[in-house]
């Protein structure tokens, strides 16, 4: 009699035993998960941060910022974007410290459309879009036109 | 009899336990949706300012004048403008408009985004009124961006773009 109260015991600890390893499975289980969702959106959030600054040093970089008398006026010479090109073309090592991997693309929508691809460097297949309006400023017909910075920024995977 | 209190028990914290866990994982989507919408909000924030501020100065065929320039006539003379832009055979009220709808439909097409553009005088007159679809949800205002200074008083401009 007394042998078995003490198995139905023993069972019983046995019993809770399983069941407290097996919630605890699932709560390491659970927290791995969050883990690695929050390690994914926090290596999103950075990449978004840094295609927001990228935008920001495209649209102000000096290859292509219009000055008069040294003073920038915050958009894009028309005349420079070509030379901007070939500068960043030939000196990819020193702008991918800049840019990263990233697309940046000059679109000119008003009055006419024209297109610049200024630095191409991508990797990987995920990536999102910064769209930057911006002015196209010709200095010889004196006529500002508008155009739109694409920064396309590939995330880190 | 303690047998019964102990599966009672046991049975009280697997609940606690599970509900606690279903707490978390709400509150960890409901995290997660924040942090996305603060990025969009900050994105769009940014090209609803920077594109209105720089339409407003895009050099336009009447004339060789800016955007502003023409609003500033439209919104002075309130009769529709008094420059005429030969180009078109439209004065400056009716032109100012088309080109902010070329401007603005050659720009946020592509994005996929609808707006609401409108400009405010005092006294109920609102010489600018361009739109692509209706905002229903959530929009992002360029406001306050940009006002221009008028003989008729100051002119808020504000565009909106759909969410």
């Amino acid at each position: 009699m007394k042998t078995a109260k003490a198995q139905v015991k023993m069972f019983e600890t046995i019993a809770i035993l399983v069941v407290f390893f097996f919630l605890l499975g699932i709560g390491f289980m659970f927290y791995a998960r969050i883990h690695s969702a929050s390690t994914r959106a926090e290596q999103r959030e950075q990449s978004v941060l840094k295609a927001v600054e990228i935008a920001q040093i495209a649209s102000h970089l000096p290859e292509l910022e219009y000055t008069f008398n040294n003073d920038p006026k915050g958009y894009i010479d028309f005349y420079k974007i070509d030379g901007a090109n070939k500068t960043i073309n030939e000196n990819t090592a020193y702008y991918f410290t800049l840019f990263g991997n990233s697309r940046i693309t000059i679109n000119q929508t008003y009055p006419e459309e024209k297109s610049w691809v200024i630095y191409d460097l991508p990797r990987g297949e995920s990536s999102f879009l910064t769209p930057v309006p911006t002015l196209i400023y010709d200095p010889v017909g004196n006529r500002k036109n508008l155009g739109i910075i694409y920064v396309r920024t590939y995330l880190q995977e | 009899m303690k047998t019964k209190s102990q599966t009672e028990i046991i049975g009280l914290v697997i609940i606690v336990i599970l509900f606690s866990l279903a707490i978390l994982f709400a509150l960890f989507i409901i995290a997660q949706k924040e942090s996305a919408s603060l990025k969009q909000d900050y994105t769009h924030k940014e090209l609803a300012s920077n594109l209105l501020r720089a339409a407003l100065q895009t050099t336009t065929d009447c004339r060789g004048l800016e955007i502003t320039q023409l609003l500033q006539d439209c919104a002075n003379d309130n009769q529709g403008g008094i420059i005429y832009c030969e180009a078109k055979d439209m004065y400056s009220c009716e032109y100012a408009n088309e080109t902010m709808a070329v401007l603005l439909n050659k720009t946020l097409i592509p994005l996929n985004k609808d707006f609401e553009l409108s400009a405010e005088l005092e006294g109920d007159f609102d010489p600018l009124h361009v739109s692509r679809g209706v905002c229903t949800g959530e929009k992002i205002s360029s406001s306050p961006c940009c006002s221009i200074p008028t003989d008729a008083g100051i002119l808020n401009i504000r565009l909106d773009i759909c969410n």
